[in-house]
């Protein structure tokens, strides 16, 4: 295939010895195995690494703290995203992004949020947390993810 | 100097340093797979002591017994012993071991068990037990 | 053609076809060490953690008084090549939902984020209702300081 490849490139190399013709069959077969080598070196690089679960573990660490006066409830009762959004970004560890997601009892999506950066690819949730509000009979169902 | 003869003189030193070459090469993969597989037993090891740390951070914390599952890609033996954890694997017909020890106040109750894949039950007291699911551990 | 001419860029298509391959293979060997090496690492910061934690417990005065060791043999033995780094924040809340941080212990570096270390993170609500974050990085030593 290097040979015609070779003849099609450059008509000149008709007159070209059987070296020559091996020499531009290793180059043809140099090119392939380079251009094979950086595509699978740049896949490999661009694959998401995968989540860490101890951070699964973390955000649901951090409802339970946040949970613990009350101060959860409230927050997601008034709607007020932007204290949880302090508050959540104050105790994430450096780099690492968040969504946060409040969902009815049967599982329908009340309103969520993320933080800039986030990925799902690469993210760790928390198991569901109950939050009892006050307001309202039924509790909500909270889940934290947070990726790096 | 004949034509022949550097011809030949050529084509011998070419075939004794290709010959050279790919037993460095055999010598240095063999050596490297050495190394590789012994790195995976420690690095088994370590994960194993860690599941059990894990699992017994939590259930101090929770008060609650907690179980933990621990998979490793291919079937290992691993001996716990208070504070140890040994992990036995067997490469190319050697055994290759690697151990562990917590230097934390945790008790791991003797085991000795064969599998790839293991529970670790932790006690809020500190003391941890490895398993297999539907297996009893074999006392040492 | 000169066949000298020829042989020349052979022999220069061979050295470069070899380079290449040789490259290639230590590439392949150190990727598949860090590969295994990386789990180790983790696990390593894992039970680190956990211990801390199971020596700490919930107690604030406990944690008020910890200071971090950062020698592994503390920890885990053996641990040869393994470096740590801990890093535990407290924090606060108010009743509107504002984050006060009350102290950090940290050692042995101010930064500690090396290129290769791999990172636990756990936290643990104390008995006072304020919360420890705890951060420990492991590291082989040989991927920037940590």
């Amino acid at each position: 295939m290097g040979s015609l490849i070779r003849q099609a490139i450059s008509p000149q190399t008709k007159g070209w010895g059987r070296g020559v013709a091996l020499i531009f069959d290793c180059m043809v077969a140099c090119v392939i195995m380079i251009i094979g080598l950086a595509a699978y070196s740049s896949l490999a690089t661009q694959a998401p690494p995968e989540p860490d679960q101890c951070l699964g573990d973390y955000a649901t660490h951090v409802l339970s703290f946040l949970d613990s006066n009350g101060c959860l409830a409230r927050l997601i009762e008034g709607h007020d995203s932007s204290a949880v959004r302090r508050a959540i970004g104050e105790l994430l560890p450096e780099g690492a992004s968040y969504c946060l997601c409040v969902y009815s009892p049967s599982w329908e999506l009340n309103w969520s949020f993320s933080s800039q950066g986030f990925d799902w690819r690469n993210a760790a949730a928390s198991s569901p947390y109950l939050v009892s509000c006050e307001s309202n009979p039924e509790p909500y169902l909270v889940t934290l993810a947070i990726s790096e | 100097m004949d034509r022949s003869v550097t011809t030949i003189i050529l084509i011998a030193s070419l075939l004794a340093s290709g010959s050279l070459f790919a037993s460095t090469s055999a010598a240095f993969w063999e050596r490297a797979s050495m190394v590789m597989e012994e790195s995976a037993v420690r690095c088994m090891a370590f994960q194993m002591a860690a599941g059990a740390a894990e699992a017994a951070s939590e259930a101090a914390q929770s008060g609650t017994a907690v179980k933990t599952y621990v998979i490793f890609s291919e079937e290992a033996l691993v001996e716990a012993s208070g504070t140890s954890i040994t992990v036995v694997s067997t490469f190319k017909g050697s055994l290759i071991n690697a151990s562990v020890s917590l230097m934390g106040r945790i008790d791991i109750q003797p085991s000795k068990i064969s599998s790839s894949s293991f529970i670790v039950t932790a006690y809020p007291n500190g003391t941890a037990i490895i398993s297999v699911s539907g297996q009893r551990a074999e006392g040492i | 053609m000169d066949q000298a001419f020829e042989a020349t860029i052979a022999f220069a298509i061979f050295l470069a076809a070899f380079s290449v391959s040789q490259y290639t293979a230590v590439a392949v060997y150190e990727s598949s060490m860090d590969r295994i090496d990386k789990p180790r690492l983790e696990a390593a910061a894992c039970i680190v953690a956990s211990e801390i934690l199971m020596q700490n417990g919930n107690s604030s005065e406990r944690w008020s008084s910890w200071e971090p060791v950062c020698e592994p043999g503390c920890y885990l033995s053996p641990a040869p090549g393994v470096e740590i780094a801990i890093r535990a924040t407290c924090y606060s809340i108010d009743p509107s939902g504002g984050i006060t941080r009350i102290w950090i212990k940290q050692g042995p570096a101010m930064h500690p984020l090396g290129a290769g270390a791999q990172k636990y993170v756990s936290g643990i609500v104390l008995g006072d209702g304020t919360f420890v974050r705890l951060e420990v990085y492991a590291s082989d030593g040989l991927s920037g300081e940590l």
